[in-house]
C-alpha cells in the first residue's frame, strides 16, 4: 500500500475550486515534489492529506488511513515540516522535543539535539526568539526525531536563506540515505528538489497536469532553437506540438514535451538543450494551455 | 488520555507566569488592613482582609476565564498556531479538552493562589455580614468552578465567532436573541402566572421551580457549548471559518431546541386544569349552584398554586389566578348571593410584585371568560362583600387604612367611600340588603386556628346608608358576649345573624346586636335556610345531631339523629322541605341523606366520593376531580362548611 493515495480529491471554497479531483499515489521510499505557482491548491492538498481540511469530494489516505477520520493514528508515523513555523511561541526547542516525545512511540531526543546542534539552533531559547530559518531547523529536527515513514514538508524552504536552504535538503538527504524515508514535498525551491525528487507533481489551478518520474520528465523535454529564416522548420515544429514558443531575435525558441531524437536530427539540425526542473515548470505553468 | 494530559500540561507551563501574579495579588489583602485609614468604621482587620481576598479571587477567576477562554483556542487558531498540534498524533477531543481543562486548571489554581494567604491567616466565612447564597465554602466554591467552566466555554465561543469575521455572526445574533428572547418569555409567562410564588402551605417544603429551570438551562448551555467547543476543534480543526460554521450550528441547534421545549412547556405547566392538581387546599363554593372556587398544587410542576373557578356539574373550569395572594380563598374570592357571578382578586402583573386587579366572571353565562375589571387594591383588603345582586363590591382598606369604598363592578366606577374614626384589626362587611352596608367589628378566627387579637370590649355593629349623599357609618349596636367569633353568616334577609364563639352557638339581631336566642354550644354549627329556619348541627353522645329551628331560634321544628357519625354537613334544599346533607364517619365515605323536613323522614341518597381539604382521611386528589361526586367547600368568614354536590 502506497503511504499517499489520492483519489478524486476535490476542495471547493464557495464558489471557488481550489483542488479539482487530483488523483496522485506516492510510492514507498519515494521523494514526490509536488510544485506548483502560489494559488495552485498545494496547501489546500497538504492539510487534506494531513487531516486538518475536510475535502468537498474525493478522499485521501495515508498510510492506509482515512486522512480525516483517522488522523490522529496517521500521524504517528509522520513527520510534518509546516510551511509557516507555528510552534507554540514561549516554549525552547528542548521543551518542544520533550512534549512531542510523550506523542511518539518512538523518540529520538538524543537525534533532535544533535540536528540542533549541527544547525546551530540553541536549544534552550525561545521558538518566538529564534530567526525563521533557524524556526524552520527546529520544526525539521522535530519531524525527523519520531523515525516517521513518511514526511511531508510544505514548502519548508519558504523564506530561507540559501545557507539555511542547503542545510535543510542536505538533512534531508541523509535521512532518505539512512532510512529511505517516503518523502511528500512541496516547494518552490525547485533547483534544490530537482536533485532528491523520483516524482513530480505540478498543480496547475486546482488541477494536477502532470504527474510523472522525474527522470521520464527530463528526458522528454527539451528547448529547440531555429533560425527564423528557416520557415520550413519552423512549420514543422507546429507538428511537436510545443508547450512553449518564443522568439529570441533572430531564433525561434521551443519547449517540446514528447522530445524524439531521431525525428529531430531528420530535421534542419535545430539546436537541441535539456531542460532544468525549473524551466519545466515554466514552460508548464507559465501561460497559455498545458499540454503534459 | 496521554495526549490530553500532554496538551494541558503544555498549555498549563506556557502560562506559569500568572501564577506569580496571582501570588503577588494575594499579598494584597494581608497588607492592606495594615495600612493606616482603610479599615472601613465598625469593620475588623479580619473582616477587610477576608472580604479582599474573596472579592479579588472572584474577580481574577472570572477575568481569567474570560480571557483563557477567549484565547486559548481562538486565540492559537486565529494566530495559525493550533496546526502545531494538528501535525501530531493528537485527537481533536484530546486538544480541546487538554486546552479547556488547563484554562480551567489555571484559573482555579489561581483563585486558590489569591485566596491562599488570607486563607492561611483564618479567614472569615462570612465577611461584611454576606452569606454566599446560604451555602457552605465548598458548594459555593462548586458552584462557582461550575460557573467559571460555563465562562470559560461561552468565552471561547464568543471569541470564536467574532475573530472569523464570517457572516455567521449574523445568524448567531439571531439565534442568541431567539433563545434569550424565548427563555425571557417562558420565564415571565411562568412568573406571572404564579410560579415559585410562596404559598403557606408551600413553605419550606419545594424549592423554587424557576430556579430549577434556571440552573437546567444553565446545564443545557453549558452542555450546549462543550458540545459546540469540542466539535469546533473536531471537525472544524484549523479552518477558522469552518470551525465557526460547526460551533454555531452545534451550538444554536441544541439551545434553540431546549429553548423552544421551555418555551412549550411553560405554556403546559401552567396551562393544567383542575385535574390536574396534585391536591385540592382549598375549596370555597358559591352559596347556591354547583360553582366552587378552588385552590390547589399543580402536578405539572412544584409551587405552583394554581386556582380555578370550577363548575361540578359541567366540568367547565376558568383559571383564576387566586391563591397566591393569601391564606386561604376566603379574603380573596367572593359569589353573589344568587351564586350567578364570582368576583375575585388576582395580581396584575408579578405575584407580590404588582397590586391586585378585580376579575368577575358570570356564571351563568356558558362560555363566559374572566373581565379584568377597573378595580384594583394595593394589596388585599381586610374584607370584601359582594351584592346579592354581584354587581357592587365594597371593600375596607388595605393595612393601616380604614376607609370603606364601594364600587360598581361593571363599570368600576366609585359609588360610594366612607371612613371610619379608627382602623379595625379585623372588620367583617356584609351587604344587609340592597342599599345598607354592615360592618361587624369582629375579631374571627380563622380556618387555622389562631385568633386576630381578643377584645375587651363587645365589638360595635355599623351600618352604612348607601343612599345618602354623604354616607357615614353609624354604630347600630353591640355584638353582645364573646370577644372572639369563629363564624359570622348573615340571615337570606339579613336581619339575623349566627354567631359561633366560646360561648357556643347564638342567634342575634344583625343590627343591634341583640341575643335573640342561644341555640347550642361552642361546638355546634348553624345554618339558615332559605326560608330563614335555621339548621344546627351538634354534637351528642355517639354521634351528631341535626335539628331544624324557626326562624327566631325558639321553637324546634324537627330533629334528625345521626349516631356514629363524625359530622353533618349541609348540602343544599332541592325543594323548600327537602335537604340534603352529607354524613361523614372516619374510614368511611360519605353518605348523603335526603331529609324531608315535614314528615321527619330520612332516606340514604348513597355513598359518594367527595373532595375534602380538610378531611384528608377522605380527601381525593385533582385527578379525582371529574369522578367526584362533589366537593366540600368552606367559608372561613361563616366558618361554614358545605357540601356542593355535582348533580341531583
Amino acid at each position: 500500500m502506497n503511504p499517499i493515495a489520492l483519489q478524486d480529491l476535490t476542495v471547493r471554497y464557495g464558489r471557488r475550486l481550489a483542488l479539482d479531483q487530483v488523483t496522485l499515489e506516492v510510492p514507498e521510499g519515494s521523494v514526490y515534489a509536488l510544485l506548483g505557482r502560489n494559488g495552485a491548491g498545494k496547501s489546500s492538498l497538504v492539510r487534506c492529506l494531513l487531516g486538518e481540511q475536510k475535502a468537498t469530494a474525493g478522499r485521501a489516505r495515508l498510510l492506509g488511513h482515512d486522512a480525516w477520520r483517522e488522523r490522529a493514528r496517521a500521524l504517528v508515523e509522520v513527520g510534518v515540516v509546516p510551511e509557516e513555523p507555528n510552534a507554540p511561541p514561549g516554549m525552547t526547542a528542548r521543551q518542544l522535543s520533550r512534549f512531542c516525545s510523550r506523542l511518539y512511540p518512538r523518540w529520538d531526543a538524543a537525534g533532535v539535539e544533535a540536528r540542533l546542534e549541527r544547525f546551530g539552533v540553541p536549544p534552550d531559547t525561545a521558538f518566538a526568539k529564534l530567526s525563521k530559518g533557524q524556526k524552520g531547523q527546529v520544526s525539521m529536527a522535530l519531524a525527523l526525531a519520531s523515525s516517521p515513514r513518511l514526511l511531508v514538508l510544505d514548502d519548508p524552504t519558504l523564506g530561507l536563506d540559501a545557507v539555511a536552504r542547503k542545510a535543510l535538503f542536505e538533512e534531508l538527504i541523509g535521512e532518505l540515505a539512512d532510512r529511505g524515508t517516503t518523502v511528500f514535498i512541496t516547494t518552490h525551491d525547485l533547483a534544490g528538489v530537482e536533485r532528491i525528487a523520483d516524482r513530480v507533481g505540478i498543480l496547475r489551478a486546482g488541477r494536477l497536469v502532470l504527474d510523472e518520474e522525474m527522470e521520464t520528465l527530463k528526458h522528454r523535454f527539451r528547448r529547440i532553437s531555429f533560425p527564423r529564416s528557416q520557415a520550413a522548420a519552423v512549420a514543422r515544429l507546429q507538428a511537436l506540438a510545443p508547450v512553449a514558443v518564443a522568439s529570441r531575435g533572430w531564433e525561434v525558441e521551443a519547449v517540446i514535451s514528447n522530445y524524439d531524437e531521431e525525428r529531430l536530427q531528420a530535421a534542419d539540425d535545430p539546436e537541441v538543450t535539456a531542460l532544468t526542473l525549473e524551466e519545466i515548470f515554466i514552460a508548464l505553468t507559465g501561460a497559455g494551455e498545458v499540454v503534459p | 488520555m496521554k495526549g490530553f494530559v500532554a496538551v494541558l500540561e503544555r498549555e498549563v507551563f506556557d502560562r506559569r507566569l500568572l501564577a506569580l501574579v496571582a501570588f503577588i495579588l494575594g499579598l494584597v489583602p494581608l497588607a492592606l488592613p495594615l495600612m493606616p485609614g482603610l479599615l472601613p468604621g465598625g469593620f475588623s482587620a479580619e473582616d477587610l482582609r477576608s472580604g479582599l481576598a474573596i472579592g479579588l479571587t472572584l474577580l481574577l477567576t472570572a477575568l481569567l476565564a474570560l480571557f483563557l477562554g477567549g484565547s486559548i483556542i481562538a486565540g492559537d487558531l486565529a494566530e495559525r498556531r493550533l496546526g502545531f498540534y494538528f501535525a501530531r498524533p493528537l485527537s481533536g477531543a484530546a486538544i480541546w479538552a487538554g486546552k479547556i481543562a488547563a484554562a480551567l486548571v489555571l484559573v482555579l489554581g489561581c483563585g486558590i493562589l489569591v485566596l491562599a494567604p488570607a486563607a492561611l491567616l483564618g479567614i472569615d466565612s462570612n465577611p461584611f455580614g454576606i452569606q454566599a447564597m446560604g451555602l457552605g465554602w465548598a458548594a459555593s466554591a462548586l458552584l462557582w468552578s461550575v460557573g467559571l467552566l460555563g465562562l470559560i466555554l461561552a468565552a471561547h465561543a464568543a471569541s470564536l465567532i467574532v475573530r472569523s469575521r464570517s457572516p455567521w455572526l449574523l445568524l448567531d445574533l439571531v439565534a442568541l436573541g431567539t433563545v434569550a428572547g424565548l427563555y425571557w418569555s417562558s420565564l415571565r409567562r411562568l412568573t406571572l402566572a404564579g410560579v415559585g410564588a410562596l404559598t403557606p402551605w408551600m413553605a419550606g417544603t419545594v424549592s423554587d421551580p424557576r430556579q430549577d429551570i434556571a440552573a437546567g438551562c444553565f446545564l443545557v448551555a453549558l452542555a450546549a457549548l462543550a458540545l459546540a467547543g469540542a466539535l469546533q476543534v473536531v471537525r472544524g480543526r484549523t479552518d477558522l471559518r469552518r470551525g465557526h460554521r460547526v460551533l454555531s450550528l452545534s451550538l444554536w441547534g441544541p439551545l434553540i431546541a431546549a429553548a423552544v421545549v421551555l418555551f412549550g412547556l411553560s405554556f403546559w405547566w401552567i396551562g393544567g386544569g383542575p385535574g390536574d392538581l396534585r391536591n385540592v387546599d382549598e375549596v370555597l363554593g358559591a352559596p347556591q349552584g354547583t360553582w366552587v372556587a378552588l385552590v390547589g398544587s399543580s402536578s405539572r410542576i412544584s409551587r405552583y398554586p394554581q386556582g380555578f373557578l370550577y363548575d361540578l356539574r359541567s366540568g367547565r373550569s376558568v383559571p383564576a389566578g387566586f391563591g397566591t395572594g393569601s391564606i386561604e380563598l376566603g379574603p380573596q374570592v367572593r359569589f353573589s348571593a344568587d351564586g350567578r357571578r364570582a368576583v375575585w382578586l388576582a395580581y396584575d402583573g408579578v405575584p407580590f410584585n404588582s397590586p391586585f386587579a378585580v376579575f368577575r366572571l358570570d356564571l351563568d353565562r356558558p362560555g363566559a371568560r374572566p373581565v379584568r375589571t377597573l378595580i384594583s387594591y394595593p394589596g388585599i383588603p381586610r374584607s370584601l362583600a359582594l351584592s346579592p345582586d354581584g354587581r357592587r363590591l365594597a371593600d375596607y382598606g388595605y393595612y393601616a387604612q380604614s376607609r370603606v369604598t364601594v364600587s360598581d363592578v361593571d363599570t368600576g366606577r366609585l359609588l360610594a367611600a366612607a371612613e371610619l374614626p379608627t382602623a379595625l384589626e379585623r372588620p367583617h362587611l356584609v351587604f344587609a340588603d340592597a342599599g345598607h352596608l354592615r360592618l361587624y367589628e369582629a375579631s374571627l378566627y380563622d380556618v387555622r386556628g389562631f385568633s386576630t387579637g381578643e377584645r375587651q370590649a363587645d365589638p360595635e355593629i355599623l351600618e352604612l346608608d348607601l343612599a345618602s349623599h354623604a354616607p357615614r357609618f353609624e354604630v347600630t349596636g353591640h355584638l353582645q358576649g364573646s370577644p372572639g367569633f369563629n363564624g359570622l353568616s348573615l340571615s337570606p334577609a339579613g336581619d339575623r345573624v349566627l354567631l359561633g364563639g366560646h360561648e357556643g352557638l347564638r342567634l342575634s339581631d344583625a343590627r343591634t346586636g341583640e341575643v335573640l336566642a342561644p341555640l347550642g354550644d361552642r361546638k355546634s354549627m348553624g345554618s339558615f335556610l332559605a326560608d330563614g329556619r335555621i339548621a344546627v348541627m351538634s354534637p351528642v353522645a355517639g354521634g351528631r345531631e341535626l335539628r331544624i329551628l324557626t326562624p327566631d331560634g325558639r321553637a324546634e321544628l324537627r330533629r334528625f339523629p345521626f349516631p356514629g357519625v363524625g359530622a353533618v354537613v349541609m348540602a343544599d334544599q332541592p325543594e323548600a322541605n327537602l335537604l340534603r346533607v352529607a354524613l361523614w364517619s372516619p374510614r368511611s365515605p360519605w353518605e348523603v341523606r335526603l331529609l324531608d323536613l315535614a314528615s321527619g323522614g330520612s332516606r340514604s341518597l348513597g355513598f359518594r366520593k367527595l373532595v375534602s381539604p380538610w378531611r384528608k382521611r377522605n380527601s381525593s386528589p385533582g385527578s379525582m376531580l371529574a369522578r367526584a361526586d362533589g366537593m366540600l367547600s368552606f367559608d372561613p368568614a361563616s366558618f361554614r362548611e358545605r357540601v356542593v354536590l355535582k348533580g341531583p
